[in-house]
């Protein structure tokens, strides 16, 4: 079924106040990516799921409500009353700012596991043996030593920098000259900005230093390639998380889903000198041309 | 190459070459357009952001300036912009890798001279783009003291300048289409200038198409040519005084194929060779004589086939080449089947130095020469006859006088001793048998002169025929003084190659003739000579006698005719003109006689001057 159709119908099927002791989704807007995921979510929980749509106020909790699904950075940052498990979905940052009142929370990763991404890139651009790639967020730098473990896996030197400030990364990225074969940007909330995207862009196109980016959006921004998750997949793993959590099983704080998303952007890799390999075309999800 | 082809391919040269200059000036003429164009929508775009401009370039913040720059380039699509200090330092590039570095680009110069916007055409990775390179003010908005001296362009120096790579993508799309248009229009003038050539070289070609199909006929021969006029042009111009030409040859020139017709139609062979004798041409008496064909032109040598009729002659060509000119030689020609041919050749050669051709003709003597043999035949058969004849005739007169002069004898001897003894009736008798036998005997005798004049032949030698004249005159005194004739010798009688003794006998003849038939009583006889024509002298004995009627012209001449009684002008034998007229003959002559009755004749009779050269 088509998001539009499903954009569509779920306004009737939902908007009536959830009852007591029923999971809640909370989306950020009740468009685009958001439904998107949020479909994916209900066509997997299996069952009718109401959602609040946070463009047009602040979500009301109805009492009895076991579980919330956060759908979006606005939504995974709305105080949710205490006791209350949350699952953050389509959140940017690697972990919540803080954690659930009672801990149970669950963050639904935007990337996939940094060994398949990194193992992607690889397949991506053979030659890789230097990556860099920039962090502002804490809950990013807190994964740096999986990062780099994960690269040391594959071969591949992860050097992670911390940019304090914005006024910094322009001089961080002359550094990258000379000691580093491509630039893997996280989906950092507080580093991706348009500026810097431009800046990253810029500097990879024109020094030849490809940029990968986390998401579908970032390729389309002008990063050579993304290995990300759709936000199908985001939906459905939450739903599974919801499923876990209504079970009562522990779950870690951050999941990855399963499935990846590839991305290319034909043109960025030619400006940055890349070619992609035709296995790479075929396995590759979105093709931006 | 054929002419209209040139012309073709010269139009084709010209269009090529003014298509090319028109393309690439046009296209340079609109490149530079479309990136004065692009330039000014980058200083748009530069002024729309000129806030947050200066404030990099007063703040020198490097990530103001990115962010600058990427407003710009949002606006312009530039594929990298950097701002750049006044000593070309890079205060912030979009590529962050080039910040701080010196720009290296010679637009620096001009824009900080002329503190005007400069742009180039610049390759960038491969793409095409237009390098700007934009005077950036110390302040945004010129102050109002700047106004009042320098206008709303002043503000001072450059503080900083924007150095941008705009895309020609679209820009390049639009100037592909205006050069496609222009190069559609000069096609499309091109298709136009090549059809309006193409007419005129038809109008062209079909004047000169005409001129040489003229040119070719006359070439051939046929003078009677009429060029159509197509144009009036100097080709038209060329067209009528070729018109004019043809005529004028056709009514001066004997045309070719009148000249091939005579030679067709002319019954003697007719050959054609080159000054080496290499035959050229022939008519068909020629073919149908030779049995050759002669072809192909210069395949058969004249040389080769004819040759002297005598061995050790000369070769009949050779003497051809030398004197350049020959008549009635006679050779042998040797004919296609082998036989050896006797013919008669009269040839000439024609033509300038180097193009001479020989015109040979031939006559096939063969014919001539069995006729010429048997005429010799019958010449020698009729001489052997009149010889016997004039043997015959001489010896009957001989023997004839021999009794008659008996009869004769004993006649006049009966009438002189016993003509008293007979009766008058046979004295009578007597008498005329003794004038039957005088008249017998001078008959005869004029019968033995006029053999004689056949069967003596006297030696020829040069001889004065005044002096013959006169000794005729001297050997007729008795005659001229008895009938107190005036004999008159003109001036001028010639000497002659002749028979002396008979030539003396004409003259004896006729002067006698003149004294005997002339009933004047005053005789007068007037012997004179003059030329005629180059080999003939005219000999004329004129009278004041009798006269001859015109019937007589010719009997005269014959032998024993009279045209008076026996009895009348002293009773000659009629023998005298017939041997004048044997004599003249003899001598390759003529004799003729006109004359007018009651008022006296004239004997004309012609002798070569020199029998040795007859013509």
């Amino acid at each position: 079924m088509s998001s539009k159709l499903l954009r569509a119908l779920l306004p009737l099927l939902l908007a009536a106040p959830a009852a007591a002791g029923e999971p809640l989704a909370v989306l950020s807007a009740g468009t685009g990516a958001y439904m998107e995921s949020f479909s994916a979510f209900q066509a997997s929980y299996g069952r009718e799921v109401p959602y609040f749509d946070m463009a047009g106020g602040k979500p009301a909790i109805p009492a009895g409500t076991s579980l919330i699904v956060a759908f979006g950075g606005k939504a995974a940052n709305y105080a949710y009353p205490a006791g209350i498990p949350v699952i953050y979905c389509m959140a940017p940052g690697l972990f919540t700012k803080r954690g659930a009142p009672e801990g149970r929370s669950v963050k639904i990763s935007l990337i996939p596991e940094f060994g398949k991404i990194l193992s992607q890139l690889k397949e991506i651009q053979p030659g890789l043996k230097r990556l860099r790639t920039f962090w502002r967020s804490p809950s990013v730098g807190r994964l740096e030593g999986h990062l780099e473990a994960a690269g040391q896996a594959l071969g591949i030197e992860v050097s992670v920098v911390k940019v304090s400030d914005s006024e910094d990364l322009p001089a961080l990225l002359r550094q990258v000259n000379g000691n580093a074969d491509a630039i893997w940007l996280p989906p950092d909330p507080l580093l991706i900005s348009p500026e810097n995207l431009m800046m990253l862009r810029d500097f990879s196109w024109a020094n030849g230093i490809p940029f990968y980016g986390s998401t579908k959006g970032m390729t389309r921004e002008g990063a050579a390639a993304s290995v990300g998750v759709s936000f199908g997949d985001m939906g459905a793993t939450a739903a599974e998380a919801a499923r876990r959590l209504q079970a009562g099983e522990n779950l870690p704080e951050l999941i990855f889903p399963a499935r990846m998303e590839l991305t290319l952007n034909a043109s960025a890799a030619r400006k940055c000198g890349l070619k992609f390999q035709p296995e790479i075309l075929k396995k590759a999800n979105y093709l931006f041309p | 190459m054929k002419l209209h082809l040139k012309i073709f391919a010269f139009i084709l040269s010209l269009l090529g070459i003014s298509l090319w200059v028109n393309i690439h000036f046009s296209g340079k003429a609109v490149t530079e357009a479309m990136s004065a164009q692009i330039t000014d929508n980058a200083v748009t775009a530069a002024e729309d952001i000129s806030g947050p401009l200066h404030k990099a370039l007063q703040s020198r913040s490097e990530l103001e300036a990115i962010k600058a720059l990427h407003l710009f380039e949002q606006k312009t699509g530039a594929l990298y912009a950097a701002i750049i200090a006044t000593d070309s330092t890079i205060i912030a590039h979009t590529n962050v890798a080039l910040t701080g570095t010196r720009l290296q680009s010679p637009l620096m110069r001009r824009t900080a001279q002329t503190s005007a916007p400069q742009f180039r055409r610049e390759v960038y990775k491969g793409e095409e783009t237009v390098e700007v390179l934009l005077p950036l003010k110390a302040q945004a908005r010129p102050s109002n003291e700047d106004i009042l001296f320098e206008g709303l362009g002043g503000g001072g120096a450059a503080a900083g300048f924007l150095q941008a790579a705009l895309p020609l993508t679209q820009a390049k799309k639009a100037e592909q289409n205006i050069i496609f248009r222009l190069l559609l229009i000069a096609v499309l003038i091109s298709i136009a200038a090549l059809a309006l050539s193409a007419i005129f070289v038809r109008i062209i070609m079909g004047q000169l198409n005409q001129l040489r199909d003229g040119i070719r006929k006359v070439r051939d021969g046929n003078y009677d040519v009429l060029v159509p006029v197509i144009t009036g042009d100097e080709l038209g111009d060329v067209a009528v005084s070729f018109n004019k030409l043809a005529k004028g040859l056709a009514e001066t020139t004997v045309s070719k194929q009148y000249l091939d017709s005579i030679l067709e139609s002319m019954p003697d062979p007719l050959i054609i060779t080159d000054e080496e004798g290499s035959i050229l041409k022939a008519n068909m008496a020629a073919y149908a004589f030779s049995g050759y064909d002669f072809m192909p032109p210069a395949s058969m040598n004249i040389k080769d086939l004819l040759e002297p009729q005598a061995d050790g002659g000369v070769a009949p060509f050779s003497l051809l080449s030398w004197t350049g000119h020959t008549k009635e030689m006679d050779l042998l020609f040797k004919s296609e089947d082998g036989r050896r041919i006797p013919v008669m050749l009269s040839a000439a050669f024609t033509g300038g130095t180097g193009r001479r051709e020989a015109v040979i003709v031939l006559k096939d003597t063969t014919q001539h020469r069995q006729s010429e043999a048997k005429l010799t035949q019958y010449l020698k058969e009729v001489e052997t006859v009149n010889s016997e004849l004039d043997a015959f005739a001489h010896t009957v007169s001989h023997d004839l006088k021999e009794p008659l002069r008996g009869i004769e004898m004993f006649s006049n001897i009966l009438i002189s001793d016993f003509s008293k003894k007979l009766d008058p009736q046979a004295a009578d008798y007597l008498s005329r048998i003794s004038k039957a036998a005088g008249r017998m005997r001078r008959l005869i005798d004029d019968l033995l002169s006029y053999a004689r004049v056949a069967r003596v032949r006297n030696p020829y030698e040069d001889a004065s025929t005044a002096q013959l004249a006169a000794e005729a005159v001297a050997s007729l005194a008795a005659t001229v003084e008895e009938h107190k004739a005036v004999v008159d010798l003109k001036e001028g009688l010639p000497s002659l190659f002749c028979d002396p003794v008979k030539v003396r006998q004409v003259f004896q003849n006729l002067i006698a003739n003149a004294i005997k038939y002339n009933t004047s009583g005053d005789p007068r006889i007037q012997v004179a000579a003059e030329k005629f024509g180059d080999y003939y002298w005219k000999f004329s004995v004129a009278d004041n006698g009798i006269g001859i009627p015109s019937q007589y012209y010719e009997d005269i001449f014959k032998m024993f005719k009279r045209l008076h009684s026996r009895q009348e002008f002293g009773g000659g034998t009629g023998a005298g003109l017939t041997i004048v007229k044997k004599i003249v003959e003899e001598h390759a002559g003529k004799v003729w006689v006109e004359s007018k009755e009651g008022e006296g004749s004239v004997f004309y009779f012609i002798i070569p001057a020199d029998l040795r050269n007859k013509p």
